[in-house]
């Protein structure tokens, strides 16, 4: 409850086969897809902990590996970028 | 008819309660309630929430009524709902103890309270869910009066402007 | 300003589906998933194909979906199940139209009033001394006017008067190829016209989708005839927020030339139509004042302009339930 500010989450994962589109149908659902095993955007800090709880449930913690940077907004950090990334998923208008 | 949320609110601040029982509920509006709620579902992940007319219970076992919060915050106001559900059950012939299980300690040094009632105890707070019907019987809720909770309350917006 | 897309517009032909529990458009071949949890509210500006089971999700997650013809002209909107629903303030709601229909109506009208001023007294103050009569009417006059009258007609003539002469100060305002000399409504018939339009329908959809969450009414209005539209309360509560969101998105378009008669209109049209990339511009541009923060004077906390939409609707229920005076959001006061 200490980082109640962070409203904005890069989500990174490394999971068995079986797994993968569990975890994707998850993720699908809190974030924006953004590139093949990494999801980003908005989400408040009660969605947050509930895709932690959803996530942790599917995975076996043995093998899988997912990784979650919070920032406090997509304007609190510096991207660069190379090459054609189709549409962008964090658009407002599409 | 009472629940244990419209106790607790009573308690805990009399204007939320008018409202909340006339259904100008503002929970959707706050984090922190949206927060409580996760946490609450994680925790309860497995079992079955048990739901008696008019109260839901987070756990029942032969010797105690569990109920689950998230925080410290107000414990008179967890309590006196715990309570409720300890006398609702009384009345249908149930006897248990109440268990009361914050997941952060803030205010208190123990994160589990129990609570034993008894008969006297039982009366007196009857005497008191009388006051709180007549209470919401009003017209027109209480008007507001400012304390720094307010601010972190999902009604503050509603309240105070 | 946090990227939170809770608010989409599709301006591509597409279909929209639910797939595991969230939503989907498909769109030349691809998908894109628009996450459920971080979407409240969508707008469809083209073909777009639904289906009962989309409907579905979107009504239990509790998100609107406002749709426009391919013009830009709103169609209509998928209100989801009513989530929030107040026996008590429902029969209230309506008892205050029988019983303080004028001095709702009137607090409304003042606002317009309050709110024009603000807006135009910062050209009067850089140098367009011409204002000065119409100002002092509105600061004034209007606040009499409105007063004295207990007449729902009167008070619309009232409101009517003021709105064709802020109308009238545009000609001083904007540039010739905007000006204009009658408002026309349906369908509209030069630039500035087609802007008020879709400024104004944007306007009414934002408000639908605030007081959606509120346990108002959509229905009962006060200053408008009740069910004068589905959702005619919307028309009450939009009307102190034009001045504020609608026409300084519009001046701030046109005179920093964002937007143009030669870019952005149909030419086959006769200009009397934004295309859509005209359409385009002026949504991010509204957009971004929608979400422009500012201290709250009441509240004494940061407060976007869309959530003050919101609190004049709180404002409303506590002056029908507790009898607290109804002002409606003043820019010059901030509150």
């Amino acid at each position: 409850m200490k980082n109640f500010n962070y409203n904005y989450v890069i989500l990174f994962y490394d999971v068995g086969e079986k797994r993968v589109t569990k975890v994707f149908k998850i993720c699908k659902q809190y974030l924006k897809h953004y590139q093949k095993s990494v999801f980003r955007g908005h989400i408040t800090p009660g969605n947050f902990l509930e895709l932690k709880g959803k996530l942790k449930k599917v995975i076996d913690p043995e093998y899988d590996f997912i990784t979650f940077i919070q920032t406090m907004s997509e304007s609190s950090f510096h991207e660069e970028s190379m090459g054609n990334t189709g549409i962008d998923p964090e658009s407002l208008i599409i | 008819m009472l629940t244990g949320t419209i106790v607790n609110y009573y308690t805990h601040c009399q204007r939320q309660c008018w409202l909340f029982s006339h259904n100008l509920n503002m929970e959707d509006n706050s984090e922190d309630v949206r927060i409580g709620k996760v946490l609450h579902e994680l925790k309860k992940q497995g079992t079955e929430e048990i739901a008696l007319e008019g109260i839901k219970l987070d756990k029942l076992t032969a010797e105690y009524v569990t109920e689950i919060k998230k925080s410290d915050a107000d414990l008179a106001a967890a309590k006196a709902q715990l309570e409720f559900y300890l006398v609702t059950l009384y009345d249908k012939g149930i006897i248990r103890k109440g268990c009361l299980e914050c997941l952060e300690k803030n205010k208190q040094s123990k994160s589990v309270h129990t609570l034993v009632m008894s008969e006297e105890d039982i009366e007196e707070r009857k005497a008191y869910y009388r006051q709180i019907e007549d209470f919401l019987e009003q017209e027109q809720p209480p008007s507001p009066v400012f304390k720094p909770i307010c601010k972190k309350c999902a009604y503050y917006d509603y309240c105070f402007i | 300003m946090s990227k939170s897309n809770e608010t989409r517009y599709i301006f591509s032909s597409g279909e929209l589906f639910q797939k595991d529990f969230s939503i989907v458009l498909r769109k030349d071949e691809k998908n894109i998933y628009l996450p459920i949890k971080d979407t409240r509210e969508l707008y469809c500006f083209n073909d777009i194909t639904l289906s009962t089971k989309m409907l579905q999700l979107l009504s239990k997650a509790g998100i609107i979906v406002h749709f426009f013809g391919y013009h830009g002209n709103y169609i209509g909107t998928f209100y989801p199940k009513e989530q929030l629903i107040s026996g008590r303030l429902t029969v209230a709601q309506a008892l205050a139209y029988k019983d303080k229909r004028m001095m709702i109506a009137g607090a409304i009208v003042k606002g317009i009033a309050r709110n024009i001023y603000f807006v135009l007294y910062h050209y009067y103050r850089h140098g367009k001394n011409e204002f000065k009569d119409y100002l002092d009417w509105l600061r004034k006059d209007v606040p009499n006017l409105v007063d004295k009258t207990n007449d729902i007609n009167q008070l619309l003539r009232v409101e009517g008067a003021i709105w064709a002469k802020f109308y009238q100060s545009f000609r001083t305002i904007l540039p010739e190829s905007f000006a204009m000399n009658k408002r026309v409504k349906r369908p509209p018939d030069n630039p500035i016209n087609a802007l008020i339009s879709f400024g104004n329908s944007l306007l009414y959809t934002k408000v639908i989708t605030e007081i959606y969450h509120t346990h108002l009414d959509q229905a009962i209005s006060f200053l408008h005839e009740p069910a004068e539209r589905r959702f005619s309360l919307s028309l009450d509560l939009s009307e102190v927020f034009k001045p504020v969101l609608v026409f300084k998105t519009i001046f701030d378009c046109v005179n920093n030339r964002k937007i143009t008669v030669e870019k952005h209109f149909d030419k086959k049209l006769n200009y009397a139509l934004l295309n859509e990339s005209g359409r385009k511009v002026f949504i991010e541009a509204f957009e971004e004042r929608l979400n422009q923060a500012f201290e709250h004077q009441t509240l004494k906390r940061r407060c976007s302009y869309k959530h003050a939409i919101r609190l004049d609707g709180y404002k409303l229920i506590k002056f029908i339930m507790e009898e607290k005076s109804f002002t409606p959001f003043s820019l010059e006061d901030k509150k």
